[in-house]
């Protein structure tokens, strides 16, 4: 595991003038992708992970065109959950375990910024590729080009919703030692839960000939209030873990 | 009076639901009082003097 | 001013006492006289028959469950803000009757929906917020229990609480947000739907739910506190503590 400190990247203790928020989130953001693209290895076992549950459902029962097409989509956004919930440990583990993240939470720089840069470089390197790989994975699935688009956007606009969702877990779990992971997921998953109604239920909604607008509407709010609130949340259950 | 157990036909699902709510409920207050006296004894039996608070609930897991 | 004296664990401790058994008394008494009236006294519905009648555990059950969630995250509201171990003591009693309010309100649906609506489960906006729930109040207790340092558990499930408080309100009202399966609400100020007999039995079982709720909160309070405050010289000099030394 390559380790965090790095010369490039000390946590910045000092404020400088125009320092603020866009600064903490920037400098946050760029670290955690620098840092994730070093270890590409573990980024690839991810998106393998997920490339591999989209394809063990057809393989599990009969490849009834007709059955694929009905499950395709909740299967990708079910397998998108689970690899959301997967990468989550790794959003705090590391700085936790050298210190880094205390850092961060004793420097001027607005913890929240800061944090909603990590998660905004957990999106990039986890939720950004399952938006990009599901037209190739609904392929096995047989789905029809619209549902395809459908799927697309909800993921797009959902992915985001997991990772800020899902940071607030990974902080309040920091450090335990029992099943950290398994007890992620059993906190987490309530609240994934409407993501996955809404973005799934888009696809139906335009099957069915409804329009997808109130799932996105619904979606796209519920991002809004994941933006607003989840860095605050995740600040504190951090600075709670930390003491 | 049998026909107050039938209810209308319904029995099966006001009678299951009745029935485990008040199951439920009995479970919970068992478990409040075992709870309780488990607590008790823990306080009565422990080594400590008054010597501040103590995360006794880590005790009684362990004691589990 | 006298009532800031409660909030130290030492003086709330037999006022809770008395408190729980007070309301206990009180939701037995309640619960009697409204089942008597719900599954007897209270004639049948039009089109349910019978069935209706598990009304008198659901709807209170429901009620109770999200009632006690945002009593449960206004004290860990409180706990967080101010610091106060009674309060996150207090939030840490609820969530164990909370879970049970929610798991009685689910499976007395189930069974008032099957005959009604010919199905046991549908995932409809209440139906699904109700089981988020459910799952809300157990993560709440696991990760009460995965964590060892009390305090750090305590503002850990207060923010926990807090962010998942925002089902409640979806909860009561995805009834009127989206058609779905479940019927609009019963009970609305000062004109009901549903006939008098029915309304009566409805709120004393309501009332019954509740006061149980506060009783057993109560006493696991105590107990609570009991643990957690196990060296304090007032749990030494409490009589069923020196009754055994």
């Amino acid at each position: 595991m390559t380790t965090n400190s790095s010369p490039v990247f000390p946590v910045r203790t000092a404020m400088e003038p125009g320092d603020g928020v866009f600064t903490a989130f920037f400098w946050a953001l760029r670290r955690d992708l620098r840092l994730a693209l070093r270890s590409r290895a573990e980024l690839g076992v991810q998106i393998l992970f997920y490339i591999i549950v989209v394809a063990l459902f057809p393989l599990s029962m009969s490849p009834d065109k007709e059955l694929l097409m009905l499950l395709g989509p909740g299967v990708l956004w079910v397998a998108a959950l689970l690899a959301s919930l997967l990468s989550l440990p790794r959003l705090f583990a590391s700085d936790y375990a050298d210190g880094t993240l205390e850092q961060m939470a004793l420097s001027p720089l607005p913890l929240p910024a800061l944090i909603l840069g990590k998660i905004s470089a957990h999106w990039l390197t986890t939720g950004l590729p399952v938006v990009v790989l599901a037209p190739l994975l609904s392929i096995q699935y047989w789905l029809e080009p619209e549902v395809i688009w459908v799927l697309m956007a909800g993921l797009l606009i959902g992915t985001p919703v997991l990772s800020l969702l899902g940071a607030i877990g990974a902080a309040l779990t920091l450090g335990l030692r029992s099943g950290g992971g398994s007890l992620l997921a059993l906190l987490i998953l309530p609240l994934y839960i409407p993501v996955l109604i809404f973005g799934a239920g888009a696809v139906e909604a335009v099957r069915g000939g409804m329009g997808a607008d109130a799932n996105f509407s619904l979606l796209a709010a519920g991002l809004l209030l994941a933006l607003a609130g989840a860095p605050f949340a995740t600040s504190a259950a951090v600075r709670i873990s930390l003491d | 009076m049998g026909e107050f157990f039938a209810m209308g036909g319904y029995a099966f699902f006001v009678w299951m639901a009745y029935g485990m709510a008040a199951l439920l409920i009995v479970l919970e207050i068992v478990a409040v009082c075992a709870h309780r006296k488990r607590a008790l004894h823990l306080v009565r039996h422990s080594d400590v003097h008054g010597s501040g608070t103590v995360n006794a609930g880590a005790q009684l897991k362990e004691a589990e | 001013m006298s009532g800031f004296k409660y909030a130290a664990p030492a003086q709330f401790y037999p006022l809770a006492g008395k408190m729980a058994l007070w309301f206990g008394v009180s939701a037995a008494v309640l619960a009697v006289i409204g089942l008597v009236i719900g599954l007897y006294i209270a004639p049948i519905d039009v089109t349910q028959k019978d069935s209706y009648r598990i009304i008198f555990i659901h709807v209170p059950a429901a009620w109770m469950s999200m009632f006690l969630y945002v009593v449960m995250a206004f004290w860990g509201a409180i706990a967080l803000g101010m610091n106060t171990r009674l309060s996150a003591m207090m939030a840490q009693s609820i969530a164990p009757t909370g879970a049970l309010m929610t798991a009685i309100a689910l499976w007395t649906g189930a069974l008032w929906g099957k005959p009604t609506w010919g199905t046991y489960w549908a995932w409809d906006a209440r139906m699904t917020s109700e089981l988020i729930l459910l799952f809300l109040y157990l993560g709440i207790i696991a990760l009460r229990n995965a964590i060892d340092d009390p305090r750090r558990a305590d503002k850990a499930c207060s923010v926990l609480a807090l962010v998942g408080v925002v089902n409640v309100p979806i909860i009561y009202m995805s009834v009127n947000w989206w058609n779905t399966l479940h019927q609009g609400a019963t009970i609305k100020a000062g004109n009901s739907s549903i006939d008098d007999i029915m309304l009566a039995g409805l709120l004393f079982m309501v009332f019954a739910f509740w006061f149980y709720s506060v009783a057993v909160t109560l006493v696991r309070l105590r107990t609570i506190m009991l643990e957690r405050e196990v060296g304090a010289a007032w749990v030494a000099r409490l009589p069923e503590v020196k009754e055994e030394r």
